[in-house]
């Protein structure tokens, strides 16, 4: 009996990045901290882009979908220096480079029950627009009931509020064919890159499970987001994608992540 | 960075190779190159010496049955070059 080859291929998991850092950083934390009180859950994030890292450990626990936007700050409200004092050196002419400005954040709210993830995550954002942290953020569902958090302030080079259009709200037209998921997400960056003039990149750290699929999308001035959540979708499985913003260049990068808690499974 | 447990449900399937039975599908993991040239460009100026590691962990497990291999997949960012390695077996030099 032949039976198809397959491989499933588990748990890419964080990525071990062996950057060194020769210039003194804040003491951010490697991922938020949950903890427990009764029925409070409290959520503590200690980052550059600390409503990120807060998201990333509710997803983790709770298994949750949810997709994120960043607010593309680019003043000095919003960012700051983080040039190499060594690399500054060496490159006294050139300009810097920025991180976002955030640092500490807290957040509690009920232990969410079954499907209660809505109000939770309402709850983390009011608590996080609340802070000075850098971005002020909308909660949103989809019909599909998606769960976006996106960018919809930032502040301007005077330190003024400025509302925004999260890119990926931006209409634009793919021509409706059957590709892979792969080629269907990078048809929807350029177009949304010839709508806005603005650089995308893709940054999946795995692009298997987008060339292993095929889907069709396309659509004529369709929000560049839903046109996204159709190639996804068309992998089958349940995935997150954040959108991060980088000034410097500047460039977004989108990455995607699957839907998942963690496990008791030692690590390999 | 520190590492993450396992998360269950980050699983995706490698289909079956155009050369016949047991051969495995195209698998790609690690980044590509818009990232490695953000890595590039924009590395040094925040500090990150090359060449620079990126781990990643994989499971292996053929038609839905247990496990039989742990992967160490390592990519490695350099100035103006990119090696990959899976269980210790590395790609040449790669010029980028």
């Amino acid at each position: 009996m032949f039976r198809q080859m397959q491989l499933a291929i588990v748990s890419v998991l964080t990525l071990a990045a062996g950057f060194a850092q020769t210039a003194a950083r804040p003491a951010f934390f490697s991922h938020a901290r949950i903890e427990r009180s009764g029925s409070r859950v409290t959520v503590t994030s200690n980052d550059s882009e600390p409503l990120l890292q807060a998201i990333a450990a509710l997803r983790l626990e709770y298994g949750w979908q949810v997709d994120w936007e960043q607010a593309p700050g680019y003043s000095r409200f919003d960012v700051v220096d983080d040039t190499s004092p060594a690399w500054r050196t060496t490159h006294p002419n050139d300009p810097g480079v920025t991180r976002p400005s955030g640092g500490s954040f807290v957040a509690s709210f009920s232990e969410p029950g079954p499907n209660g993830e809505h109000l939770a995550l309402y709850e983390l954002v009011e608590q996080y627009n609340a802070t000075g942290n850098p971005g002020k953020y909308s909660f949103r569902t989809t019909e599909d009931g998606r769960i976006e958090i996106v960018g919809t302030q930032v502040l301007d080079d005077v330190g003024r509020p400025q509302d925004v259009r999260p890119i990926l709200d931006t209409p634009i037209t793919v021509e409706s064919a059957e590709r892979t998921v792969y080629d269907s997400i990078k048809s929807v960056l350029a177009a949304l890159e010839s709508a806005t003039g603005k650089k995308l990149i893709f940054g999946v750290a795995s692009e298997s499970l987008f060339l292993n699929t095929r889907v069709t999308v396309g659509g004529t001035n369709a929000a560049a987001r839903r046109l996204l959540e159709r190639a996804l979708a068309g992998t089958g499985r349940q995935l997150n994608y954040d959108l991060g913003f980088n000034p410097d260049v500047p460039v977004y990068v989108l990455n995607v992540s699957p839907v998942g808690r963690l496990s008791s499974r030692a690590a390999p | 960075m520190e590492q993450y447990p396992t998360v269950e449900g980050s699983t995706w399937t490698v289909g079956e190779g155009s050369a016949g039975h047991n051969q495995y599908g195209l698998d790609t993991v690690g980044y590509g190159y818009g990232v490695v040239n953000l890595i590039q460009t924009q590395g040094p100026a925040h500090g990150v010496d090359f060449p620079c590691y990126i781990d990643i962990y994989q499971l292996v497990s053929y038609d839905g049955a247990d496990p039989f291999a742990d992967n160490l997949l390592e990519q490695t960012v350099g100035s103006n070059s990119v090696m990959v390695c899976r269980a210790g077996v590395c790609s040449g030099t790669i010029q980028f």
